[in-house]
């Protein structure tokens, strides 16, 4: 409560108090005093417009078509590797994961490379290189790449939340109607659809929450020709100490997606959560033919996991072995950036990566802290899931639900101010954590808090009350229940949540630039730094070493957890 | 129980607030008296004790805008013995930490290197919550304006720069007007004036000088300038934005030419000097990226005479943090990246505060002398007392 | 071994649906208590309660004589520390614990020496005839086998109580018997009081010494199962309880004196009903006599449809509206449509008042079994 409400608190107060600043925005301004200035200036002041109207249109446009595309596409994609017979899932699985391991920024920099526009000049872009001319200007900046490489991005996420609720979805349901002779569409529509669908709201809300508060994507494809959303357009307000205003927009955009999460739990009868209950059966699902179908739709979906996992990759990692960038040819292949030692004529003197000791030295930090976090979170999001279920009703339940959901709604930017003068100092039993890797831990468990808390809640949903009980009839107390029983078989959730954490925190940035210290400095500070220094190739090799390394660690917590899973499969109460 | 939570820290933090605020007045004196700054600065700086103690003290902590700080560690530390910790942070942000830091009274951090100059003048130094310190073996060499009201080490600058393999013969522009016609339109580049501070001073710095550019655009197109309706309309509306004026006109203008904004001044210097291609664009980028110039790869050039300036010149400074915890490192390191240190940025396009070193500088690079280059240097109260201002006027002709 | 529950005007609600309805009730030690009822009867709910799941809203429980739950005391005794065991209807194996590790949980939480522990999960798997699965996980087990291991995770901690929730439920129809008879040797061993829930009212006859038949949360009739089958306590006792059903008439009594019945067109000899008063006669099939010839007092039927089932053969006859189903062990050659008289016995008839559906009682001797259930000490709910 105290890691979540106090920050939104403090929130709320600097927008309708005059700020150190604030005499600059109106000569009435007394530092401290109570105002109401903040908000008329942003709902109906003379810049309202610019300030929050229309870069809230772009936001709910880019966000709103970005949710239903990565749906759509998560969605079929899901049933086509759950439910068919369609030959390669295997890995075609994980490729199709691989956008959202990828640090977003890194999309928006491939689509940069590949669909360049003349107008800004240098070097042409890949799809001038080919065709000769360059691309239309829609297709290099504004809502169109905005939408197409939030969807690239985000379909996994939908995907991957489809995918297990159509996991545990009972075949016989569908065989059952198959009997009755319905057509493979009528079942898809009539039975699989209606079965999924609370599943497929709760990915929608989720995926609309990412999209409309994604900063990168807009930030770097939206602003060359102006085109703003709530979060660049708030990202511009604090750059100009413009905090208030800032803020404001903050909260708008917290008042969006909560709306959004309330409209969908009022569509889906209050509770969100209760697609999870169908889970965890383990039911064998018989696959749906695919007959003459089967190859086209595997090459369809070897196509867009090949597009969409494999280019983009290639691509940076091409640019890495550029000498100079931007010239395609073999002549200017170099392993430099990779191996190399210090050049001084060569990225501002920077070794390649594997010498380089900023690079090594956050790479460590940063696989620490993901883990750490991802650890914690998992298993905080646990015990809250746990409430949450067991508690189903009581208004500690909902209260705990509905808080852990808020980091999901904060711009990560403010929140990590909130939480520089929240732990900046002592208070009461709370010790002063500034420039310490705790409170780089804590940040980051408390804004990955409510996916933690959403796979707890499933994990928890699966296991039968029954098993709980028997325990508790033991004579096993509270503690040895969660720890002997819930635990152990929550582990399949726990590495889920702990699956999603780790990616999280991999690619964090903003949450964690304000916090940072050398001694705390983190992978993605510094690949920000090279971006920033158009240092294109060391950029592009670190964002391939973060990638490699969330695979990588993803690949460790599943076989973590799949030793244990393999037993439980069965009967599980 | 919800409410009781939040408001005990809250009422706490405004109890320890009140009472904080006398004790803290004399804490402050007290170290201003330790560290020797502020009204118990000495007459004559002993520069022998401050390094003696300054050894003693171990470590320096400095905030830098820079990242060429980490190049100075080692050979600083070796020399005086003395660590060097480098946070390579961007200004701004790099402020927003030292005041919520200073708030929370962690005095972590003894040595600013930043160029958010309005903020730092207009709500650092009237707080004292920074410093400034100027090392008297360097004193002579600066000019009265970079000894007060704080320490410049050099001065950067954001200017128009041109590609010079397409045109060897000279800027293809001679006027800030230019980017106004329909010639360049959508080809010029700069960073978001919204999002990058410094761009935004450069725009405020031209928004200061609505004479000169009236002048300008006469000189340009023969004919006295004449306001367009959107700004009419728009200052009508907001009395705050004041009435039209040929900077303001020239802001329009220019919003409707289709700049296009970049994140990294690097890429834009890039994009404009690339010697491979047909049609390459202008735009403001930050002057001592002129050094990335590369022969058959790299032409840029910058637009010395365009009028009525090519360019914004910025200082960046060096001050003190209020309660440093290690203020005679501070000061070695100061007098050091005013001294022998100041090689790292000893750079084609940054032109040193210390005349001596500027003078050399003119000669190596080949470039003119400060002086003589037509740049406004940006008036730190100005921009700051106008920023929201700016936004909305910015906002409104967008 | 041996403990007393006793239950005192429990009641619990769910919202506005009242589960339990001020129920009592006591169980003698050693008994084997069945609760029977339809789905959402309360009889799960009641179990839960015992067993500290659930917290009821108003009423006391105590069992072996401590209070372990009072709604006006505010006391409410943790299940670990209320000394019983539970049988799940799911079983509730731990599916990540070995089936000697599930079998030993209850005696580690009491912290037992580990000696001991591995000792008493040996023996008791050993009762159970599954020495040598103690390494296997649950998953590897079949149906019958987890049936034990939850029975013997139930055993390991030698509870007074034992209380099961439709233990036997997940089972195919062949190992239901089997373990019915393992069931009530266990309970014979242990003599342990048992509160055993089931909606199987063949389960219920065959295990229980005491059956509580419940519906709308209250005990509709409490007594031995011979008696709830012989002499139920109100109409939807008597529909509830037996296969093919109960014959349930509406009837009239006539108020000429000539104590008799009048169900539609025919009349039926009364014996002790009240004069002039709706009634329902109950009559189970096999106390519906078929002859082949006319006969005194005896009604004409016809047959409507003959279900032949092994030892016994249940007939459905029809006489205008009135339909009944009679229960034939004699080997009697029946064809569709064909007449039969039909004689009842007038001793094993119920007879219900017509409004409250309560049995009425019979008067003076004439009525087999009121002897034996007067000597019951009057314990219908």
């Amino acid at each position: 409560m105290y890691l979540v409400l106090v920050p939104l608190a403090q929130l709320i107060w600097r927008t309708v108090t005059w700020g150190e600043g604030d005499r600059r925005l109106s000569p009435a301004a007394v530092e401290g005093e109570v105002t109401g200035f903040h908000w008329m200036e942003a709902f109906s002041g003379p810049s309202s417009n610019a300030m929050l109207f229309e870069p809230l249109a772009n936001s709910l446009f880019t966000g709103l078509f970005a949710a239903v595309f990565a749906l759509l596409l998560g969605g079929v994609l899901a049933w086509v590797v759950t439910r068919t017979d369609m030959p390669g899932t295997s890995w075609l699985r994980p490729l199709l994961i691989v956008p959202y391991v990828v640090p977003s920024f890194a999309i928006a920099l491939a689509w940069e490379t590949l669909f360049k526009s003349p107008r800004i000049g240098g070097l042409p872009g890949l799809y001038e290189t080919v065709l000769g001319f360059g691309p239309p200007e829609w297709l290099s900046y504004g809502p169109t790449p905005i939408i197409i490489t939030m969807t690239i991005h985000y379909f996994p996420f939908a995907f991957l939340l489809i995918c297990g609720a159509l996991a545990s979805l009972d075949s016989q349901l569908e065989e059952s109607a198959e009997l009755l002779g319905a057509s493979r569409w009528t079942i898809l529509r009539k039975i699989t659809f209606p079965i999924v669908a609370p599943a497929f709201a709760a990915a929608a809300i989720l995926t609309f929450g990412k999209t409309i508060g994604t900063f990168a994507l807009p930030f770097l494809l939206g602003q060359p020709v102006q085109y703003a959303t709530l979060a660049t357009r708030l990202f511009s307000t604090l750059n100009q100490g413009l905090d208030a205003l800032g803020y404001i927009l903050a909260l708008v955009l917290i008042a969006i997606t909560a709306l959004a999460v309330y409209a969908s739990s009022r569509v889906l009868g209050g509770n969100l959560n209760r697609f999870e209950t169908i889970g965890g059966k383990g039911f064998k699902g018989q696959l749906t033919r695919l007959r003459n179908w089967r190859w086209p739709i595997f090459g369809a979906t070897a196509a867009v996991a090949l597009a969409v996992a494999v280019f983009p990759l290639l691509l940076l990692g091409y640019q890495t072995l550029m000498l100079v960038d931007g010239f395609y040819g073999f002549d200017n292949l170099t392993l430099h950036y990779w191996i190399g030692e210090s050049d001084p004529e060569l990225a501002e003197g920077e070794p390649g990566l594997v010498r380089n000791d900023v690079i090594l030295g956050a790479t460590w930090i940063t696989l620490k802290l993901a883990f750490i976090s991802a650890a914690i979170c998992s298993v905080v999001g646990l015990i809250i899931g746990y409430i949450v279920v067991r508690d189903r009703g009581g208004w500690i339940a909902k209260l705990l639900d509905q808080i852990s959901f808020a980091p999901f709604l904060f711009p990560a930017i403010a929140f990590a101010a909130m939480y520089l003068s929240l732990f900046a100092e002592a208070r009461g039993p709370i010790p002063a954590l500034y420039g310490t890797f705790t409170l780089l831990v804590l940040i980051s468990v408390v804004n990955r808090l409510p996916y933690g808390v959403r796979t707890g809640t499933a994990a928890v949903a699966q296991i039968g009350r029954e098993l709980e009980e028997a325990a508790e009839i033991q004579g096993a107390s509270w503690m040895r229940r969660f720890r002997q029983i819930v635990l152990p078989l929550a582990t399949s959730g726990l590495v889920a949540g702990m699956l999603v954490s780790f990616v999280g925190v991999m690619r964090e940035l903003s949450l964690i630039i304000l916090l940072i210290t050398p001694s705390t400095r983190v992978l993605m500070t510094v690949g920000f730094r090279y971006a920033e220094e158009d240092q294109v190739q060391l950029g592009n090799a670190l964002i391939l070493l973060v990638t490699v390394l969330t695979l990588a660690g993803q690949y460790l917590v599943w076989r973590l957890g799949k030793g244990r899973l393999a037993r439980l499969r069965e009967r599980s109460g | 129980m919800k409410v009781r939570h939040l408001m005990v820290p809250l009422l706490a933090a405004g109890v320890i607030a009140l009472g904080a605020g006398i004790a803290q007045a004399d804490e402050q004196s007290e170290w201003l008296k330790k560290a020797q700054l502020g009204q118990f600065a000495p007459m004559k700086q002993d520069w022998k004790a401050i390094e003696a103690a300054a050894r003693k003290e171990g470590k320096v902590v400095i905030y830098s805008v820079s990242s060429r700080i980490f190049k100075l560690q080692k050979k600083f530390e070796k020399k005086f013995g003395v660590k060097v910790v480098g946070h390579d942070i961007a200004s701004a942000i790099q402020l927003e930490k030292f005041r919520r830091e200073h708030k929370a009274r962690i005095y972590q951090v003894d040595v600013l290197f930043n160029n958010a100059t309005p903020l730092l003048l207009n709500e650092f130094l009237p707080r004292k919550m920074v410093w400034n310190f100027v090392p008297d073996s360097v004193a002579g060499k600066l000019d009265k304006s970079e000894k007060e009201p704080f320490l410049v080490q050099r001065w950067s600058s954001r200017v128009l720069f041109y590609n010079g393999a397409k045109h060897p013969g000279g800027a293809p522009i001679d006027s800030l007007w230019d980017l106004t016609r329909e010639e360049w339109r959508g080809k010029f580049l700069m960073p978001n004036p919204l999002e990058s501070s410094v761009q935004a001073n450069v725009i405020q710095t031209i928004l200061q000088h609505p004479k000169e550019m009236a002048a300008e655009y006469e000189r340009k197109f023969g004919k006295p300038i004449t306001y367009s309706k959107k700004l009419k309309k728009a200052t009508k509306k907001n009395p705050l934005l004041g009435k039209p004026d040929a900077a303001k006109e020239w802001l329009y203008r220019m919003l409707q030419n289709k700049p296009t904004f970049l994140r990294s001044t690097t890429k834009i210097f890039k994009n404009i000097g690339s010697v491979k291609q047909k049609n390459p664009p202008v735009g403001f980028t930050t002057f001592s990226k002129i050094r990335k110039n590369k022969k058959g790869i790299l032409d840029a050039r910058p637009a010395y005479d365009v009028k009525p300036v090519f360019g914004v010149s910025y200082p960046t400074v060096l001050v003190i943090a209020d309660r440093a915890p290690h203020p005679n490192a501070a000061k070695l390191l100061v007098r050091y990246m005013m001294e022998k240190g100041f090689k790292y940025w000893n750079v084609h396009g940054d032109y040193a505060a210390r005349s001596d070193v500027a003078a050399k500088q003119v000669k190596k690079f080949g470039i003119p002398p400060f002086e003589d280059l037509k740049m406004w240097p940006i008036d730190q109260t100005y921009v700051y007392d106008h920023k929201y201002t700016y936004l909305s006027l910015f906002l409104a002709l967008k | 071994m041996e403990a007393t529950i006793e239950i005192r005007d429990l009641t619990k609600r769910f919202g506005k649906v009242v589960a339990l309805d001020r129920l009592s009730l006591t169980v003698e030690p050693g008994e084997f208590l069945v609760l029977l009822g339809p789905s959402g009867c309360g009889k799960t709910t009641l179990l839960r309660s015992l067993a500290g799941l659930e917290t009821p809203d108003e009423g006391e429980i105590s069992i072996g004589g401590d209070v372990v739950f009072s709604a006006p005391r505010g006391i409410s005794v943790p299940p670990g520390d209320r000394r019983v065991g539970m049988v799940f209807q799911s079983y509730a194996l731990w599916p990540h614990m070995k089936v000697k590790d599930n079998i030993g949980f209850g005696l580690r939480v009491q912290k037992l020496p580990r000696q001991e522990v591995e000792a008493r999960v040996t023996t008791v798997l050993d009762d159970l005839a599954m020495g040598g699965l103690g390494e296997r996980y649950p998953s590897q087990l079949s149906g019958g086998q987890q049936q034990r291991v939850a029975l013997a995770r139930l055993l390991a901690t030698r509870p007074p109580v034992f209380l099961m929730d439709e233990p036997l439920s997940n089972l195919d129809a062949r190992l239901r018997m089997d373990m019915r008879s393992e069931l009530k040797r266990l309970h014979h061993d242990t003599g342990a009081t048992t509160v055993y829930v089931t909606h199987d009212q063949s389960e219920a006859m065959t295990m229980a010494s005491v059956v509580v038949v419940m519906n709308e949360g209250r005990i509709q009739q409490m007594a031995p199962p011979g008696q709830i089958y012989r002499q139920p306590a109100n109409v939807f006792v008597a529909g509830f309880i037996g296969m093919p059903r109960i014959n349930l008439l509406a009837a009239r009594t006539l108020g000429d004196g000539r104590a008799r019945f009048e169900v539609g067109d025919f009349t039926l000899p009364a014996p002790g009903a009240p004069p002039n008063a709706k009634v329902f006669v109950g009559a189970r099939p096999e106390d519906v006599m078929l002859s082949l010839e006319p006969a005194d007092d005896a009604v004409e039927f016809q047959v409507y449809a003959v279900l032949p089932a092994g030892p016994e053969t249940i007939v459905h006859i029809r006489r205008g509206e009135v339909t009944l189903v009679a229960r034939e062990t004699r080997q009697l050659e029946l064809k569709m449509d064909q007449s039969v008289w039909v004689g009842f016995d007038p001793a094993a008839i119920n007879i219900y008042d017509g409004a409250s559906g309560e049995l009425l009682p019979p008067e003076g001797g004439s009525r087999r079994e009121a002897a034996s259930r007067m000597a019951d000490g009057g314990r219908t709910g």
